[in-house]
C-alpha cells in the first residue's frame, strides 16, 4: 500500500500479473509503457520515490486510467483495495 | 461541477534519431473532480491522464504528459517511419469507459443540465463531429515557420 491516494508500483505489477497476465512494462525516458492485449498504455508515471525499486508511488487516477483502458477494473478492485 | 467534455488540439516539434517531425494532436478528454483533485482523462488518445489542484492545472499537466509520451516515442523508435506508425497508433487508442462518460457529459452540457464553472466556463463550444488522432510529418529542413504555437481548447456541446 502506498501513501494516501497512491499505489506502490510493486502492487501495480502484482495486480497486472493477476488481471493482465503477460502485460509488459517498458520504461521510457519519461514514462512507463504498459503493453497488453495488442494495446499500448503510454503514460504510467515512474512515480515518486521512483529510485527505490518497487517503492515508486503512483497516483490513484493513473491506476483508474489504465484499469479502465484495459477493461480490467473489476479484477483490479479484487487486488487493490484502494480502488473499491 | 459534473464531468466536463473537452476537445483539444496542438502542434509540437519532436526530434528523434536523425529526424525532426511536426506532430499534430487532436483529441477528446474528460475532466473529472476526484477525491484527490481534478483529473483530465484522455478519451482519444486514451491512456493519458493527469491531476491538478484545479481544472486548468490538470489540463496543463495533461498536455505536458502528452508531450512526454511523444518524446518517449522518439526515443523508442529509431526512424521517422517507425515513430510515425507508433504515434499514429497511440492516437487511435480509445478509453471506452471515459468515452461513454464524455458523451453523457456532452449531452448534459448541450441540454443545460451541466452548468460549467471555473476555468472552462467561457470556452467556445463545438457542436459538430469531433475528429481525433495524432499525425506526424517529417520536416527535412525545419524552419521557424514550423514553430507552431496555436492550440485549440473547446467544450463539446
Amino acid at each position: 500500500m502506498g501513501t494516501r491516494g497512491r499505489v506502490l508500483l510493486a502492487d501495480i505489477e502484482r495486480m497486472l500479473r493477476a488481471c493482465a497476465p503477460g502485460a509488459v512494462l517498458q520504461p521510457g525516458k519519461h514514462k512507463i509503457r504498459i503493453q497488453w492485449g495488442g494495446r499500448t498504455f503510454p503514460n504510467l508515471p515512474k512515480g515518486e520515490n521512483g529510485k527505490r525499486p518497487g517503492r515508486a508511488e503512483i497516483e490513484l487516477g493513473h491506476v483508474r486510467d489504465f484499469a479502465t483502458f484495459f477493461g480490467i477494473m473489476e479484477s483490479a478492485k479484487q487486488h487493490l483495495e484502494i480502488l473499491r | 461541477m459534473g464531468n466536463f467534455p473537452l476537445i483539444y488540439g496542438f502542434r509540437e516539434l519532436v526530434a528523434g534519431a536523425g529526424f525532426v517531425a511536426g506532430v499534430t494532436v487532436s483529441g477528446r478528454a474528460l475532466v473529472k473532480q476526484e477525491e484527490d483533485g481534478w483529473w483530465v482523462y484522455g478519451v482519444e488518445p486514451g491512456g493519458i491522464a493527469e491531476r491538478g489542484d484545479n481544472e486548468q492545472e490538470a489540463y496543463l499537466n495533461f498536455k505536458q504528459s502528452l508531450r512526454e509520451v511523444l518524446a518517449d516515442s522518439a526515443v523508442l523508435n529509431s526512424s521517422f517511419q517507425s515513430f510515425r506508425a507508433d504515434v499514429e497508433d497511440l492516437g487511435r487508442q480509445r478509453n471506452e469507459v471515459w468515452a461513454a462518460e464524455w458523451e453523457i457529459a456532452r449531452e448534459a452540457l448541450r441540454t443545460g443540465e451541466l452548468k460549467p464553472e471555473g476555468a472552462f466556463a467561457e470556452l467556445p463550444r463545438e457542436t459538430g463531429a469531433v475528429l481525433t488522432g495524432i499525425s506526424a510529418l517529417e520536416l527535412p529542413k525545419p524552419t521557424a515557420e514550423d514553430n507552431a504555437v496555436e492550440t485549440t481548447l473547446l467544450a463539446a456541446a
